[in-house]
């Protein structure tokens, strides 16, 4: 009788899904015990987040490539990248949900455990070679998204949004899954790599020719359900609401976390799977998508009043600025989004960590999330109102910050192929600069607001406690340590794309 | 009294002090204000060696202010080619002496004008004279951009929180209008940087590739950004169209703000044309050269006439500038040594006399809140000195001779009449000159309706002349108006190595059709004196192809 082969299972290499899972259950457990209201759920989500770094960090050290589960999970280093982003993302965004917590009515242990299960959907993303466990992480984070969104049950605003997030998201799932299924019935391969190699074939002639359509439509609905996660015109009704609906280090924590893992799957499709079939097609596709939300981000967002929808608006025109770097498809172009991910990470964590402190709690929920609120900021909090500007400048990309280089290395990728002849890339360039320009309107309101308009009658100081005051810190110093000196990222972030590439070499020969 | 590390000790002395002051407690104004002047006294000290390293006295350690000098090259961006280089000549040198004297009279004359929020003041003013030393000292492209987009955010502060009525809409304009045109420069940056693809951005390299470089595809490439360059300068000098945003950023900004404004930001578009666009892109230049001319006329001459209409004395001023900036830019547009050096030679006199005469309006602004210049008259009668001092500065900025306005709009014009006749030839002179005319009119007119007359407004009636804190700023911005008028030859001397290469650049890629019978002579006429071999103080071979690619 033959025994039934199970794949070796190397357990290190899911190290951190496994840490963040133990983990979650844990906080869950504590939750239904007294301990809750104490400090312990959010020192033990502290701790699983500082484990799970640990064993990315033992991972990124061990080699270049490494699979596990019969190549459903890659532990590449782009994947290690982009998890440790999640993973630094989640450990400031639970920095700044303490104090957040302590004002608003929500269950904080349920909270943290729900924050970790979502950072663990995002690892399982991130690094997923496989179409099935693809959707099987998106599934794990968004679920739990959708669940943190909506966790102040008792602001109307806050179950509007988990609402809203949750229809919309179930729809582009719809896409998603829906793109998968045409794909894996072109190529009869769940398996990224397989896919990339039997697409390969389907598109030299070898095979039934109507399959063809099959995969393009298969890649045209997985690139439009990506598009939603990342924010992307016209994919992106449900971002304003939602963005302002949810608590705020929700928020900053899915503005950043869905992006990375949505952008990291797209660079993968686009490079491993598609890295040389069907390449004028996404190419043009994405690049439109960019043009639109580089221009619909930008010029909404000029006319917001509050501030948590201009963030939102903004975050639809960076999905922009990074979707040129993955639409140039160079290895500029994939160390650019990588690095500017970077940056957009440290950035939007840091606004929406200060939108956070500067907003009150009322009984009809969150408030102070207008303008005006800021007025005075700078005399009231200097240090605050400085954190702020960093924030805002580094968005705007004006150096020596971050944001600056980041934008700079796009435009890079998108100039060489616009000197290459490719005419798109060259409008890329132009309009996407000069639209940058024009979001330095809306982010400088922010700092004349509070730098430069009197507030009326007292403004009242902002406490902040000192795990937020830190995480708001780290996030400023940290961009101008990526501005000043970006080589160290850079390089790394240069070396992934020859990862991504060398994994479809292996498979192609 | 020279050391290596000169240009960055010049540049970040003033950081240091910002980051030093945001330790001090809000409530100690005294001490910060005292601490920032001392901070920028300190930078003008340091960069006083500058000025005595002139080709004549410094035999043996530098030999010529034709190559760059003091040069440090350290490794900052590997991925990107992108160098920490730091490295002056003549221009960039004498510049740099402009800034650390006007930033430390910029600190002096803030002490009774700013009250409130002076910890924030100075951080600012300081941040703002790295911003600015640094882009006169980078050899680098991307750190040049860096510095340059720098210079903005402290800029946009200064007139945000501390200048007039309109500070809100002013500052904001400042920004999104050179925000505009830095940005359109960086693509003609990285336009550079790929079509040379030896990853680099050292300008020194770039020049010696490019000043020579017929190939069509470059030609094409060049003319696309010459005009990103000429966008992104052309707002900052600023010339006509682009002028918008100058007369609302002066009138609003505090007086050290304008001064800086008018003293050295100004400057840095016309640096940029001298540094970056005429030498990496001679040929192209020469095809925008009778547009340039023409703008440049234009600006003369409209800055002029609208200066005339003004009822502010802050516009005024600041409509002077355009017709000013005219002036220098088509100096350096008329592609010769002449014309070269005195349009440089008239950015340092135009800082020096444009920068004092804000000084005189803040002095009055602060005794009498208003500039309205109705409210003025007959000053001469309360405060003598004040009027004797705006004599001066008057008179240096219309040219009067034996003041140095006048060597450099003299200077300007003799470049101006040897522009090649295809492009238009003595006509930019005589357009010119008009604008010297004007420039006189609504100069004197000023002076007349404000200093002159009977004194019927009761409220001047009581006006305290200069006090010693004045004088003492005030002082050394005379003693130089009077020093360059009659003996500008150490000025000279320190461009004239560089202007001469730059010369010679654009001479060799002149256009057939553009020569002419005056060549000959003039060629007689220009011959420049044979200087010595150029190295660096490094023997960096970088300059070394340098000099070679930019001379026959």
């Amino acid at each position: 009788m033959n025994e039934i082969l199970t794949p070796a299972i190397d357990w290190a290499m899911v190290g951190p899904i496994l840490t963040l899972t133990v983990t979650a259950c844990v906080v869950l457990l504590v939750a239904a015990t007294p301990a809750r209201r104490g400090p312990l759920p959010f020192i033990l989500t502290l701790a699983g987040l500082g484990a799970a770094t640990g064993s990315l960090l033992a991972l990124w050290e061990r080699s270049v490539h490494q699979s596990a589960f019969g190549n459903m999970l890659v532990m590449d280093r782009a994947a290690l990248y982009m998890g440790g982003i999640v993973l630094f993302s989640a450990l400031l965004s639970v920095l700044l949900s303490r104090q957040y917590l302590e004002r608003v009515p929500a269950p904080a242990a349920e909270y943290y455990a729900l924050l970790l299960l979502a950072a663990m959907g995002m690892l399982v993303m991130a690094s997923s070679n496989n179409l099935l466990v693809i959707f099987m992480g998106l599934e794990i984070f968004s679920v739990a998204l959708y669940v943190l969104s909506g966790i102040t049950r008792d602001w109307l605003r806050s179950l509007e949004a988990a609402l809203k997030y949750f229809l919309l998201g179930a729809f582009s799932t719809g896409f998603i899954l829906y793109g998968m299924a045409f794909i894996y019935g072109a190529t009869g391969s769940l398996d990224l790599l397989a896919c990339c190699r039997q697409a390969r074939d389907l598109l030299a002639g070898q095979g039934d020719s109507g399959m063809a359509l099959v995969l393009l439509l298969g890649l045209a609905l997985m690139i439009a359900g990506l598009a939603f996660k990342v924010a992307a015109v016209p994919f992106h009704w449900w971002v304003p609401d939602v963005y302002e609906g949810s608590p705020t280090p929700v928020t900053a924590f899915m503005a950043v976390g869905t992006k990375g893992v949505a952008f990291l799957v797209l660079l993968r499709l686009v490079t491993t799977t598609f890295g040389d079939v069907l390449v004028a097609q996404w190419t043009m596709v994405l690049a439109v998508l960019a043009l639109l939300s580089m221009f619909v981000g930008n010029l909404v967002a000029l006319v917001q009043r509050n501030i948590k929808r201009m963030l939102a608006f903004s975050s639809v025109a960076h999905a922009g600025y990074l979707l040129v770097a993955v639409a140039a498809g160079t290895d500029l172009g994939t160390s650019a989004m990588l690095f500017y991910f970077a940056a957009y990470m440290l950035t939007t964590l840091g606004a929406f960590g200060v939108a956070s402190l500067v907003a009150e709690t009322t009984e009809k929920g969150d408030q102070g999330y207008g303008m005006e609120r800021y007025a005075g900021l700078s005399r009231s909090n200097p240090g605050l109102a400085l954190a702020m500007s960093v924030f805002m400048l580094s968005l705007t990309g004006v150096p020596p910050l971050a944001g600056f280089v980041g934008k700079y290395f796009i435009f890079q990728a998108a100039l060489q192929r616009g000197l290459e002849g490719s005419r798109i890339f060259l409008v890329l360039s132009v309009v996407g600069i000069l639209l940058s320009v024009v979001s330095a309107a809306y982010y400088l309101r922010v700092i004349v607001t509070m730098y430069m308009v009197n507030p009326e009658g007292e403004r009242p100081r902002v406490v902040t406690a000192p795990d937020t005051g830190f995480a708001i810190a780290v996030a400023a110093l940290g961009l101008f340590y990526l501005g000043l000196y970006p080589t160290a990222v850079y390089d790394m972030t240069r070396s992934l794309h020859t990862t991504l590439q060398a994994l479809a070499a292996l498979w192609l020969g | 009294m020279y050391f290596t590390g000169i240009l960055s000790a010049i540049t970040f002395i003033p950081l240091v002090g910002a980051l030093i002051i945001m330790a001090f407690p809000k409530t100690q104004k005294t001490a910060i204000t005292y601490f920032a002047t001392l901070v920028a006294g300190v930078d003008l000290l340091v960069s006083l060696p500058l000025f005595f390293a002139t080709p004549e006295n410094a035999a043996g350690m530098f030999s010529g202010w034709g190559a760059f000098n003091f040069v440090e090259d350290l490794e900052w961006i590997p991925a990107i080619g992108a160098r920490y280089i730091f490295g002056v000549d003549g221009i960039s040198a004498l510049l740099i002496l402009l800034t650390t004297l006007l930033g430390l009279i910029a600190v002096l004359s803030s002490w009774s004008a700013i009250t409130e929020r002076v910890k924030e003041y100075y951080i600012f003013l300081l941040l703002l004279q790295t911003g600015m030393l640094g882009v006169f000292c980078s050899l680098d492209f991307f750190l040049f951009y860096v510095f340059w987009e720098v210079m903005l955010v402290p800029m946009y502060f200064l007139i945000g929180i501390w200048g007039g009525a309109r500070r809100l809409y002013a500052t904001i304009k400042f920004f999104l209008y050179t925000l505009a045109g830095s940005v359109l420069m960086l693509l003609g940056i990285l336009a550079i940087y790929f079509y040379v693809g030896q990853n680099t951005f050292d300008v020194r390299i770039l020049a010696s590739i490019l000043a020579t470089d017929t190939s069509s595809t470059w030609t094409e490439i060049a003319w696309w950004v010459f005009l990103t360059f000429f966008i992104g300068f052309a707002i900052k000098v600023p010339m006509v169209p682009f002028h918008t945003w100058l007369p609302d950023a002066h009138t609003e900004a505090p007086t050290a703000g304008s001064v800086i404004l008018a003293g050295v930001l100004l400057k840095m578009g016309t640096y940029g044309f001298v540094r970056f666009s005429l030498p990496l892109m001679p040929a192209t230049a020469w095809v925008y050269a009778e547009f340039l001319l023409w703008v440049s006329v234009v600006g003369i001459i409209y800055g002029a006439l609208v200066a005339m209409a003004q009822k502010d004395w802050k516009k005024l001023i600041a409509y002077s500038s355009v017709s000013h900036l005219g002036f220098v830019m088509l100096g350096i547009f008329a592609f010769n040594q002449v014309g070269l050096s005195g349009g440089l030679l008239q950015m340092v006199n135009h800082g020096l006399s444009t920068g004092a005469l804000f000084l005189i309006v803040g002095i009055i602004y602060e005794r009498r809140h208003t500039r309205l210049l109705s409210d003025f008259g007959g000053l001469s009668k309360v405060m003598p000195v004040f009027a004797a001092m705006f004599m001066i500065f008057t008179l240096s900025s219309i040219g009067m001779p034996a003041l140095n306005g006048f060597i450099g709009e003299f200077t300007i014009l003799a470049g101006a009449f040897q522009i090649v006749p295809a492009l238009g030839g003595r006509i930019f002179a005589i357009l010119g000159a008009t604008g010297i005319v004007l420039g006189a009119a609504y100069m004197l007119w000023l002076y007349q309706r404000t200093m002159f007359g009977k004194l019927d407004n009761p409220e001047n009636e009581n006006l305290k002349d200069l006090n010693i804190r004045e004088w003492v700023y005030l002082t050394p911005l005379v003693v130089l108006c009077f020093w360059i008028g009659p003996y500008p030859k150490p000025f000279f001397a320190m461009l004239e190595p560089a202007t001469a290469k730059l010369a010679a650049t654009l001479e060799n890629s002149r256009p057939a059709e553009f020569t002419w019978e005056g060549d000959a002579l003039l060629r007689q006429a220009e011959t420049v004196p044979a200087l010595p071999e150029i190295t660096d103080s490094e023997g960096s071979p970088t300059s070394e192809s340098l000099t070679s690619g930019g001379r026959p």
